[in-house]
């Protein structure tokens, strides 16, 4: 498993603001979760350092994409977790960087392998 | 409630963080880990936990508060390690920045502050001068005060003004007060509405219409217990009914402001004009003008207009305005009156307050210097654990901005009581109690308190940027931290320092020679021994014979006082009070008018004063109103019109009379003692009857022995006991009247010397810090010179020639930023040149003479270096 050295973090910054607005385009989760389940999706091809992932969820909140809430947890109703939960702003969010992020593979795709364009 | 905030939000990112450990735990243990590991090796997920949470707050913004409150925290305890440092500095910036506060203070209420009228840019003086003969600032006769008026076309709203006097007789006492006559059109143009009532009408400037008056909130607070049933009421002021219309607000005091000197004008009355006065062209220059500019017109447009006016109505009357009577008008925004000196000194006292502020905080720079370079260890172990240098700017910036901000309280304190001990000295030309500190006077502080923190956190800061992290954590403590650039730093300090201080030095010799020179000008008269009595006698109260018989009686009953040994009676006290009079020679032409100071005396005036008569006579109960008129002239007169002959039986014109000279006497100083004496004309105060003035002054010589300050009491029942309604305006002595003539420039030498001694001190630390530093850096140098075989004498050398070698640097550069300011205030000098090599000189040579002492003692400890110790500390 590669391990993502700590300089690449900060390169993924806005990446990783997209990843999670996505993730939580599904419901609610809870950090531990958001981070499992980009782990899982990618195959821990992409593993984030969950430290970096709290700084992120807390930008996103103070930004206003993402709304917080203490909620017990689903399983064990003991046990209490903060859930995110994407606003509307964050939605609009999350479409105009996916379209961003489009047209940035797009371009990169077109330098890299030009043949494809005809 | 943000620091509830700011736990609170701490708390919540704790508990994320706990529960995101427990998720991960209770995943590992499913993933078979055991308890424990489980726990270690989620925290190994998560990463530096401090660091996260750390990240984590950050988005929060509260860093930078916390980081501020870090810094203060940090370097109070500093401060506290190092009181003696700490104090030293905030003193030296005290007494910086408290000069510059009381000083701009001063200037606020005299110069600065904006006028209490709406829109006061848009106010205008409009003046005339007579270029042929004399230079200061007239006002107009009432036809060419009439023909501005009327005929100007920029002014939206125009009025005149004339000083009056009023005596108010109330329980039998008479009282004195001060007033203006002013046309209706003042206050609207002015733009203040009356507090009660109105104000007057232009129907109520007609000579015939019924007399009014609106009193100022002062007096009706004093007189009238602020009753509001005022408006109505009959005040008898001269011996006429005038009905009160109206109250002015609070702090309306037109035409004075709180600075200004004196007493502020309790009442205004019209200022009428019989038909007769309307038709007088060039017969007085009394009515002061004051308008308004119409929107959109610029100063430009109203100069021009009044230039108009003026050429036209002179081209109107060539038989009047001819000769020397000529006539320019010119208009200025319109600003209180204040004695041509204000103007300079003020700006003067600005810019050696700005020096001395300069040298405080080139020393408070030097010590944060010194402190910064021992504490290199630390800088470079804070940079080694990872803090930026904006960081450590802003902790030096933050310890710096502590510091001057203690200094600039500290400063304000001093300011505050160095104002009230001002306040005991009277000045004639500004009201101190006045000044106080106000909101735009802290408001400069706190600016000047950035600047000086700027200034002085510079240095370290840059130090603490640049300092080499290797050299420093090295042992070895003698490698740390001089860089050359430091040095350089610090000896540039020095140099700017001493520069500041040479020129305050040149500034305070020019002034001390200045004021020498000026105490040495013969005054003409003797001033000792002498009691000045001030009364008014209005035209209405005092007809001409009942003014005369008044006058004599008193005289009489003062002279057979015990301890008087004569009295003698004068309209105009010299170097108090003056007053012109144009006059034509008899045998010139109708035209050429000239100038002469003019004041009305008795007869024994000139025995009193002891002003010697070099010919001819003087009053004489022969000279009555109703014999030929005569004159007594002065030497410049006599010299400048008959200069070859016996002026003597000679005559002259003035204002429609003839006069005869019959006597030449001593010149006196009238104006100033550092004007030139004018020609002065003396009229018997028995034949002329005053037309502008009420006022007269006893002059009293007290016998040998007597003080003449305590024949003030038996005076004052003299004059009563002859006529119980003549105000008494004051006592003086003449002594008094010239010294009080010199205050301006007394206290601008007295506080200018002060800021040089203060300066000259702190240089004198300032250099004594930086060379024995040098010396404590350099004992093993020393300490290796001496065992090579160099003489004590010889280090000593060394030392001193490096502190002269800085002062000469300093010197060279204060002496031409000097020779450039010299220029500034050369109308201030007086009997001395503005590049004065004396004054020049002496400040040089003090400087080196401090430089040297300073550098003494360092020099000395160096040559004591004991070799061997030094070549041992290692």
């Amino acid at each position: 498993m590669a391990k993502e050295p700590a300089g690449r973090v900060e390169l993924l910054q806005g990446t990783l603001d997209m990843l999670i607005l996505r993730t939580l385009l599904f419901g609610p989760a809870h950090g531990h979760q958001i981070a499992k389940h980009i782990q899982r999706t990618t195959d821990d091809l992409l593993q984030i350092e969950h430290g970096s992932l709290y700084p992120a969820l807390h930008r996103l909140e103070r930004k206003g994409w993402l709304a917080a809430k203490w909620e017990p947890a689903a399983k064990d109703q003991k046990r209490e977790y903060k859930y995110y939960r994407l606003t509307a702003a964050g939605r609009k969010q999350l479409s105009a960087e996916e379209s961003k992020w489009k047209q940035m593979t797009q371009a990169i795709a077109r330098v890299m392998w030009p043949a494809e364009e005809g | 409630m943000r620091w509830c905030l700011r736990k609170s939000r701490e708390q919540d990112i704790d508990r994320e963080l706990r529960s995101h450990l427990d998720a991960e735990a209770e995943e590992q243990r499913e993933s078979g880990v055991p308890k424990e590991e489980a726990h270690y090796a989620a925290k190994r997920a998560l990463g530096n936990v401090t660091r996260v949470k750390e990240e984590t707050r950050a988005v929060w913004g509260w860093t930078t508060i916390e980081r501020f409150v870090q810094d203060v925290r940090y370097a109070g305890r500093l401060f506290r390690k190092d009181l003696g440092f700490a104090a030293v500095a905030i003193f030296t910036l005290a007494v910086g920045i408290g000069a510059n506060t009381a000083i701009f203070s001063v200037m606020d209420a005299v110069l600065l502050r904006p006028l209490p009228y709406p829109d006061a840019k848009q106010l205008i003086r409009v003046w005339q001068s007579e270029p042929r003969m004399f230079e200061g600032h007239l006002g107009a006769a009432p036809p060419e005060f009439a023909a501005y008026r009327d005929r100007t076309r920029v002014f939206s709203g125009f009025a005149g003004y004339e000083p009056g006097s009023f005596d108010f007789i109330s329980e039998g006492e008479a009282e004195h007060i001060p007033g203006y006559n002013t046309t209706a059109s003042l206050f609207p143009t002015l733009g203040i509405q009356p507090l009660l009532g109105r104000t007057f009408t232009a129907q109520e400037e007609l000579p015939s219409a019924r007399k009014v008056v609106v009193l100022s909130y002062k007096f009706w607070r004093s007189h009238y217990a602020s009753d509001t049933h005022v408006i109505g009421k009959i005040i008898r002021l001269n011996e006429q009914p005038y009905q009160i219309v109206g109250v002015m607000p609070k702090g309306f005091i037109f035409p004075s402001t709180a600075a200004s000197p004196g007493e502020p004008p309790a009442l205004w009355a019209p200022l009428s004009f019989t038909s007769h006065q309307l038709n007088d062209w060039a017969s007085s220059f009394d009515t002061n003008m004051i308008a308004r500019l119409k929107d959109g017109v610029s100063f430009a447009q109203a100069q021009d207009d009044v230039k108009r006016v003026a050429a036209e109505f002179q081209k109107e009357h060539p038989g009047i305005y001819s000769g020397n009577m000529i006539l320019a008008a010119s208009a200025e925004p319109w600003s209180p009156q204040f004695g041509g000196h204000t103007r300079i000194v003020l700006p003067m006292l600005a810019a050696a307050v700005g020096f001395l502020l300069l040298i405080a905080c080139a020393n408070v720079a030097n010590l944060l210097l010194a402190r910064a370079r021992e504490r290199q260890r630390e800088i470079s172990i804070r940079k080694a654990l990872g803090a930026s240098a904006g960081r450590l700017t802003r902790q030096v910036l933050t310890e710096t901005a502590i510091l001057t901000l203690s200094g600039g309280i500290a400063g304000c304190a001093l300011a505050y009581a160095s104002l009230r001990l001002m306040n005991v000295v009277s000045i004639s030309e500004i009201n101190v109690s006045a000044v106080s500190i106000d909101l735009r006077v802290l408001l400069f502080t706190s600016a000047v308190c950035g600047m000086a923190c700027l200034l002085c956190g510079i240095a370290p800061a840059w130090m603490f940027r640049n300092s080499n992290m290797h050299d420093a954590l090295k042992q070895s403590g003698r490698q740390s931290g001089q860089s050359r650039t430091s040095r350089r730093f610090v000896r540039s300090l020095i140099v700017v320092e001493i520069a500041s201080c040479v020129v305050v030095l040149i500034g305070s010799g020019l002034l001390l020679r200045s004021f020498i020179q000026i105490i040495k000008v013969p005054l003409g008269f003797d001033p000792a021994q002498t009691l000045l009595v001030r009364t008014t006698l209005n035209r209405q109260r005092y007809s001409p014979d009942r003014r005369h018989t008044v006058e004599r009686t008193i005289a009489a009953r003062l002279a057979s006082l015990p301890g008087v040994a004569a009295v003698a009676l004068t309209t105009h006290v010299p170097l108090a009070d003056e007053r012109q009079i144009g006059f034509v020679i008899d045998g010139r032409p109708p035209d050429e008018f000239h100038w002469a100071d003019n004041a009305l005396v008795s007869g024994d005036y000139f025995r009193v004063m002891k002003i010697p008569l070099l010919r001819g006579r003087t009053f004489s109960d022969a000279n009555t109103a109703t014999s030929p008129l005569v004159a007594v002239v002065n030497e410049t007169m006599a010299r400048q019109y008959w200069p070859n002959e016996d002026p003597v039986g000679k005559g002259f014109h003035w204002g429609g009379r003839h006069l005869t000279v019959i006597g030449v006497v001593g010149d006196i100083h009238i104006e100033a003692l550092d004007k030139p004496i004018a020609p002065t004309i003396y009229n018997s105060i028995y034949q002329i009857e005053s037309g502008a003035t009420s006022s007269g002054v006893f002059l009293l010589r007290a016998r040998t022995g007597q003080d003449p300050t305590r024949l003030a009491a038996s005076a004052q029942s003299v004059i009563r006991s002859a006529d119980r309604g003549l105000p008494i305006l004051g006592f003086s002595t003449l002594q008094q009247v010239v010294s009080s003539s010199l205050a301006i420039r007394r206290i601008s030498l007295q506080l200018v010397g002060s800021f040089a001694l203060i300066a000259l001190l702190l240089s004198l630390i300032g250099i004594y810090g930086v060379l024995s530093y040098a010396v404590a850096r350099r004992t093993q140098e020393m300490g290796v010179r001496l065992a090579l075989g160099a003489k004590p004498i010889e280090i000593k050398a060394l030392l001193l020639r490096e502190g002269i070698q800085l002062a000469a640097l300093g010197v060279a550069f204060g002496v031409v930023i000097g020779a450039f300011a010299v220029q500034y205030i050369s109308k201030l000098l007086f009997g001395v040149p503005t590049l004065d090599p004396v004054s020049f000189g002496g400040g040089v040579l003090l400087l080196f003479a401090v430089a040297l002492l300073a550098s003494y003692v360092p020099a000395r400890r160096a040559s004591r270096v004991d070799p061997m110790t030094a070549l041992r500390y290692e």
